[in-house]
């Protein structure tokens, strides 16, 4: 579940260590053969031949230039088979992708496959190959548990150092929630374990006593961390697995709630609470989240779904202290969670039935998704999205409030969508005008803009006399204007000049 | 003083070669003027933004002071910034005498000095000077350093623009001479004079050493400064008090119902309780004309002495922005137990009386309600609680604790 208070995590994370970025990763194993003394390598051989290896194509969309294509790029990971004809692996192994190959291990045939479910939100994917029949008679592997702390895991793969399957071996060093780097907004639990992990285990099982009891999916990058692997354990794909049965992906849910460590008497008393270590302060509800007409700010939570939420936000799970937001995790659309709350001093039962947070994932990276924009007389307008900032490098300081504020400050009420003018297009039409560009649109022609749709369509209308397409930008002193006559001519040519075929492209629907 | 009797009229021609092997020479009408010229000694201590309560450790800053009129000293306000202590020093005796600060313009980059206590003899022998506020582009100026026995070092640099440009603080933009030529760089960094027939012609604000380029603040502005500081009543530099925009743009010259040849600049914002608004500027107005001069398009006009200057403007101050106050750090004391890494956070409620700057919170403290102080944010964790009385015996505890916290606020 994403946590609602995500510039508020970082830093806190960034006090407790220095964080640097969580690279995708996979387990590598240099290890051609595992002795069998450990009872962890007892797997049987068959199943070695279900781990398979994925070749995927790229292309990565590059929001500099819309209208193109995007870089062509490959790349491999590692999948296992987990249903009839369905690979599971990590959804950063085949995002993006425009065509999958799967290799067996001792077969020098390419098959290929498609994606059949992907979920970007837990770095998960289901691929199958186009035609079953040479997987119909391999195993498939079995779900474990939750491993317990320093028992022996086994990571295999086909991580970079060779071209055959590799083992390495470790111990579970850590249970915890972790950030998942591939959408970069998603926090669930995670194991760490101390196997090594290298690029191209992703998606690879990691094994206990023959059973699955995680997917390597990513490491710690930078100097500071040595033998930090993290694998996605067995509730997350598990939830996966059952989110699917019904032919579709739903998301987590989200009760979009911020909390606060309750450490200090004095909050104590001012909240009327009993000094047992029980109870969590509520900092921040979203009001277009799941708990906004439920929750409010300064309600202590005391309990979810029947367990004891401590003050750090926390609970009892499996015996491991875990963030509460776990029992979310579990659930479903539509499913509901529980909450016994304090507030005012009055103990309450509340319910809140679970939905997903949309406004989120314009924080998070996108994939599978060609960039959308409109381009009119050179001018470019996208909707603003961590892609798009990234990829434009904008340093504006009215814009990076806006993103960075978009969730806290509840932005996205007023702008659903944020359009950002991205770029200029250099030309005679447009030749004063390089100064607005990164900068927010909030009216168009008079008509105030709150998706990329409604620019499409202000762009059209004429205002007055029509002779004139006025484009007003946040909290930039003067209008930009642009004779429409002149626009409308230049239009064409612009497209010519700098080869852009089409001049938007406003979603699929 | 005396073994700089060589008279030189041809100095001007002087190479910057000849002058960087040191020839020292002057003219005895340079001897009797640069009796004008004392090395100002500061001594600063600027506030520690972090830790509020103390002061960062002193540094002392050398400049060259220029001896006006009444006992009263010129320097740019850089060089006496978080002043503690001020001392002036006459070159070549070295005696010296304490100063404090008469008057001070950031903005404009200016100060006055005057004695602290009475002079007695300090300034006997020296010659106060004049300001010039004739110069104009091609004229030929000197930077005058001292070097460490007090002797003159003049070097010639000529204006070759001038333009309007912004001191050292970000706020507001001011007649700069930009002038040419090398200057050596001697012991004193900050404030040189630069002289113009005998006559201040203003004080040098940077050298670029490697364009051989130096910005130079003119005498009309150091006028204007002492004019000021003379009737008793310091008010500043008048501004505007708008922003306004280029109308090169043809379609947006058409789109404001402008002809092709009419110019004039756009005015884009009119800040609140301005001068421009008192008489009714408004956003859209053209501006066409200041004080006689025509005002092109791009904003520049023409003056008779400086040549093409733009028109200045001041940074829009955006309307109904309020102060802010923001708790910056909790010290690890009983009372801020879990609160330790807050910081950053802008209040909004103490105690539920909204916080608009310091004098608020000190009285909203006041307020607890059953011994519990609430502070609210704008962002999370949104509220906090402090007990009033371990707070209060926490803040005793801080006093001359090992923080060196030696009072608990200064709201000026």
């Amino acid at each position: 579940m994403k946590k609602s208070l995500v510039p508020a995590l970082v830093l806190l994370s960034a006090l407790l260590r220095p964080v640097s970025s969580q690279t995708t990763a996979e387990a590598s194993a240099p290890l051609p053969a595992v002795p069998a003394t450990s009872q962890t390598t007892s797997v049987k051989p068959e199943l070695w031949k279900s781990i398979v290896r994925i070749e995927a194509s790229f292309l990565f969309p590059d929001y500099r230039t819309p209208w193109l294509s995007g870089r062509p790029a490959s790349g491999s990971g590692t999948g296992w088979l987990v249903g009839k004809n369905q690979f599971i692996t990590n959804a950063h192994v085949v995002s993006n992708s425009t065509k999958l190959v799967i290799r067996l291990m001792d077969d020098t045939q390419p098959y290929e496959a498609h994606v059949k479910f992907i979920a970007h939100d837990c770095d998960l994917a289901i691929i199958e190959a186009e035609n079953p029949k040479p997987f119909e008679n391999l195993q498939q592997l079995v779900l474990d548990g939750i491993p317990q702390l320093n028992t022996e895991v086994i990571a295999v793969g086909y991580p970079i150092g060779g071209e055959r399957v590799s083992v390495t071996r470790g111990v579970v060093s850590r249970i915890d929630f972790q950030s998942y780097s591939h959408s970069g907004i998603d926090q669930h639990l995670a194991i760490q374990v101390d196997a090594a992990i290298n690029p191209g285990n992703s998606g690879g099982p990691v094994l206990q006593d023959g059973k699955v009891v995680g997917i390597a999916f990513q490491g710690y990058s930078g100097a500071q961390a040595q033998n930090v692997g993290y694998i996605i354990p067995v509730p997350v794909i598990q939830r996966f697995l059952d989110d699917i049965k019904d032919g579709q992906y739903d998301h987590y849910m989200d009760i979009a709630v911020g909390d606060f460590p309750i450490e200090n008497p004095a909050q104590l008393k001012a909240l009327s609470m009993e000094d047992n270590g029980i109870g969590v302060f509520v900092s921040n509800v979203e009001s277009a989240g799941a708990a906004g007409d439920v929750l409010k700010i300064g309600d202590v939570i005391l309990s979810i779904d029947g367990q004891d939420v401590y003050n750090n936000g926390f609970i009892k799970y499996h015996g491991e202290m875990v963030n509460m937001n776990e029992v979310v995790e579990r659930k479903f659309v539509g499913d509901k969670v529980k909450l016994d709350i304090l507030r005012d001093g009055k103990k309450e039962s509340v319910e809140i039935t679970l939905k997903r947070f949309l406004p989120y994932l314009t924080m998070g990276e996108q994939y599978n998704q060609r960039p959308r924009y409109i381009l009119y007389a050179g001018l470019l307008f996208q909707p603003m999205d961590r892609s798009l900032m990234e990829a434009h490098s904008i340093r504006d300081p009215l814009v990076s409030y806006v993103f960075d504020n978009y969730l806290a400050k509840e932005l996205y009420k007023e702008r659903p969508e944020v359009v950002v003018l991205t770029a200029i297009l250099p030309d005679e039409v447009n030749s004063y005008l390089q100064g607005f560009q990164h900068s927010i649109v909030d009216e168009v022609n008079g008509v105030k803009i709150k998706t990329l749709k409604d620019v499409a369509e202000a762009l059209k209308k004429k205002e007055g006399d029509g002779k004139f397409v006025v484009i007003k930008l946040l909290e930039k002193n003067r209008p930009l204007v642009l004779k429409r006559e002149f626009a409308d001519a230049a239009h064409p040519h612009i497209m010519q000049n700098y080869q852009v075929k089409e001049d938007s492209y406003l979603g699929d629907d | 003083m005396k073994n700089l009797l060589i008279v030189s009229t041809t100095f001007a021609l002087l190479t910057g070669a000849l002058f960087a092997q040191k020839k020292p020479a002057a003219t005895p009408d340079g001897a009797t003027l640069h009796s004008a010229l004392l090395k100002v000694n500061v001594t600063q201590q600027a506030w520690n933004q972090r830790i509020p309560w103390q002061k960062t450790s002193p540094s002392s800053r050398r400049g060259l002071g220029v001896l006006l009129d009444k006992n009263q000293i010129l320097v740019t306000a850089q060089l006496i910034a978080d002043a503690i202590y001020i001392e002036l020093e006459q070159a070549e005796s070295g005696r010296k005498l304490p100063a404090k600060v008469k008057a001070v313009d950031y903005d404009a980059n200016l100060a006055l000095l005057e004695p602290t206590e009475t002079p007695g003899e300090f300034f006997t022998g020296l010659k106060p000077m004049t300001i010039d506020e004739n110069a104009k582009i091609g004229d030929e100026l000197q930077a005058w350093q001292l070097d460490r026995v007090g002797e003159l070092i003049r070097s010639p640099v000529t204006i070759n623009k001038i333009l309007v440009s912004r001191y050292f603080l970000e706020t507001s933009m001011f007649l700069v001479y930009e002038a040419n030529g090398i200057i050596r760089s001697e012991a004193n960094s900050f404030t040189l004079p630069v002289i113009k027939g005998g006559k201040l012609a203003g004080l040098l604000l940077s050298y670029d050493s490697k364009n051989q380029t130096a910005l130079v603040l003119p005498g009309p502005i150091i006028k204007h400064f002492l004019k000021d500081v003379a009737d008793g009543n310091y008010q500043g530099f008048p501004s505007l008090g708008v922003e306004y925009q280029t109308t090169l743009d043809e379609q947006f010259k058409e789109y404001l119902g402008m002809t092709k040849d009419q110019q004039g600049v756009y005015v884009s914002a009119v800040s609140k309780g301005g001068s421009a608004e008192s008489v009714g500027v408004k956003v859209g107005d053209i501006i066409l004309e200041v004080n006689g001069h025509v005002v092109d398009a791009r904003g520049d006009y023409k003056d008779a002495q400086f040549g093409r200057l733009n028109v200045h403007t001041d940074e829009y101050e955006k309307q109904g922005r309020r102060k802010v106050v923001i708790l910056s750090a909790a010290l690890p004391t009983r009372s801020t137990q879990g609160y330790e890494r807050l910081g950053g956070l802008i209040l909004t409620q103490v105690n539920g009386k909204p916080i608009n700057d310091l004098t608020d919170l000190e009285k909203a403290f006041k307020e607890s309600q059953n011994g519990i102080n609430k502070i609210e944010f704008e962002e999370a964790p949104k509220i906090i609680y402090l007990d009033a009385i371990t707070a209060e015996r926490d803040n005793m505890n801080l006093l001359g604790g090992v923080y060196r916290l030696g009072r608990l606020k200064r709201i000026e």
